[in-house]
């Protein structure tokens, strides 16, 4: 009888777990398999927390009938505007950039006989972003990306050298100015090929 | 539904869910001067949730988008504790042990616990404890924040975890994926009986006539139905066998062999 009581303690504890956000919304919208609402009934009518956090979202999802004020469709309208410009000027960016490391043999994984700083700076076709690649002497590998304009801050890059990648994110470093900066270590360098060229892509924006 | 604009305008068309969100935290938490700041996040969310939004999932816009908008605010007022933006410390203990005597009533009482009955056992006023059940209905005191809050709410005494509070969210997924999996796997009679009694929660006799069944009939399934799972879920079943009528409280009514209907 023992294996029979540890299975009844398990449904019982089935029964005492508290119900997430997104149970209680597939409940609200009676989107759950029948054992699924018949098991979150059976805890609403014994659990006051989850009851209130119910009755909390119903009084929420109330509102759904009110009309949003002038200034608040303003906002969104605003805040959609900034992303729709953000997105399509960050394919550019992935173009021009992977073009121009291609075209400057941009291979963090070279290594001269003897080491030497280099330093290349590109940018899109209007100048609106703009980035710096720098080999330092002691093999470090830095990439700096700035830009006036602020509707790419959020924006993920991933930055891809052979083996290694960095992720970075554009953030506001001045109020008119975003920028990233990204690394590579001398070791790091020992394990991308010569052959690598430096590339990047766009993640989802942040 | 794919195209920016239709996804412009359903954010356009849920503005009323940060709206309402924003005026019930400020409520909540007395803090009007923040309600443009707690619209300004909760309309970035929004638009990040319909950006997300998968309607083949089955949720509503307003459901799924409803977590990201409280969420943000959430994290708005904890970036924001020491603009004035606060619940403090004492509260969240407060809340902490609101939730443990709660949980403790619920087991003990297998029904809602009142608000009076938590104040009496936890030594708190009616309000405090209806203040941590209001942060806790708008998330704005989580749960997994209450676990893993190590504090002793008295000075004599420490709030144990109880077994429910310290399962991870992915335990409890597991935990309700594999039953279910198991019980699916049960005859329909068998089934039906262990949903009622232990889902449902309903009596023996409760079950019984839900079933147009005796409760000797329904006990016998119920105990076989907890054996299948028992062997489903990979516990060694006894030796007197499945089908076996040897127990001593199993009627045998003819008909079926589970019993017979009433």
């Amino acid at each position: 009888m023992a294996e029979v009581n540890d299975i009844e303690k398990r449904l019982y504890q089935l029964m005492l777990l508290h119900l997430s956000e997104a149970e209680l919304g597939a409940y609200n919208d009676n989107a759950v398999i029948e054992v699924d609402r018949l098991r979150m009934e059976s805890h609403l009518d014994r659990c006051l927390i989850c009851s209130r956090k119910l009755q909390m979202m119903r009084d929420v999802m109330k509102a759904k009938n009110e009309s949003a004020a002038e200034h608040d469709i303003a906002l969104a309208k605003a805040f959609l505007g900034r992303r729709r410009a953000a997105a399509a000027v960050v394919g550019s960016i992935v173009l021009a950039f992977n073009l121009w490391a291609k075209q400057k043999r941009i291979c963090p994984g070279l290594k001269t006989r003897f080491s030497s700083a280099r330093v290349e700076d590109g940018q899109v076709e209007d100048g609106s972003i703009r980035w710096r690649y720098v080999e330092k002497e002691s093999g470090e590998r830095i990439i700096r990306f700035g830009s006036h304009r602020m509707e790419l801050a959020g924006v993920a890059m991933i930055v891809t050298a052979g083996k290694v990648t960095r992720t970075t994110v554009l953030k506001s470093v001045t109020e008119d100015q975003v920028g990233a900066e990204v690394s590579f270590s001398a070791q790091e360098i020992e394990i991308i090929s010569a052959g690598d060229v430096l590339s990047i892509d766009i993640l989802t924006k942040a | 539904m794919s195209l920016p604009e239709d996804r412009d305008a359903l954010v356009i068309e849920h503005l009323w869910l940060v709206t309402s969100i924003a005026r019930k935290i400020c409520s909540l938490l007395d803090c009007n001067e923040f309600l443009e700041d707690l619209k300004q996040e909760g309309t970035v969310a929004l638009i990040r949730a319909v950006d997300r939004y998968d309607p083949n999932e089955g949720a509503k816009v307003a459901t799924y988008a409803y977590s990201w908008v409280r969420g943000s605010m959430y994290n708005f007022i904890n970036n924001n504790a020491r603009q004035g933006l606060k619940i403090s410390r004492s509260i969240r203990i407060q809340t902490r042990k609101v939730v443990f005597i709660h949980d403790e009533l619920m087991k003990s009482l297998g029904r809602i616990p009142k608000v009076e009955e938590i104040a009496e056992a936890s030594s708190l006023t009616t309000e405090d404890v209806e203040t941590s059940l209001n942060l806790l209905a708008m998330s704005l005191v989580d749960f997994e924040e209450v676990c893993n809050f190590e504090d002793v709410c008295d000075s004599h005494q420490r709030v144990v975890q109880s077994p429910e509070l310290s399962r991870s969210p992915e335990e409890k997924v597991l935990l309700k994926k594999d039953i279910y999996e198991a019980l699916d796997q049960l005859n329909p009679d068998r089934k039906n009986a262990v949903i009622l009694r232990y889902i449902k929660g309903l009596s023996n006799k409760e079950a019984a006539e839900a079933m147009g069944k005796t409760e000797g009939s329904l006990k016998v399934l119920v105990h076989r139905g907890l054996k299948d799972l028992n062997r489903i879920l990979g516990h060694p079943m006894s030796t007197t066998g499945e089908n076996s009528c040897s127990d001593s409280d199993n009627p045998n009514h003819g008909g079926d062999a589970d019993g017979g209907s009433q």
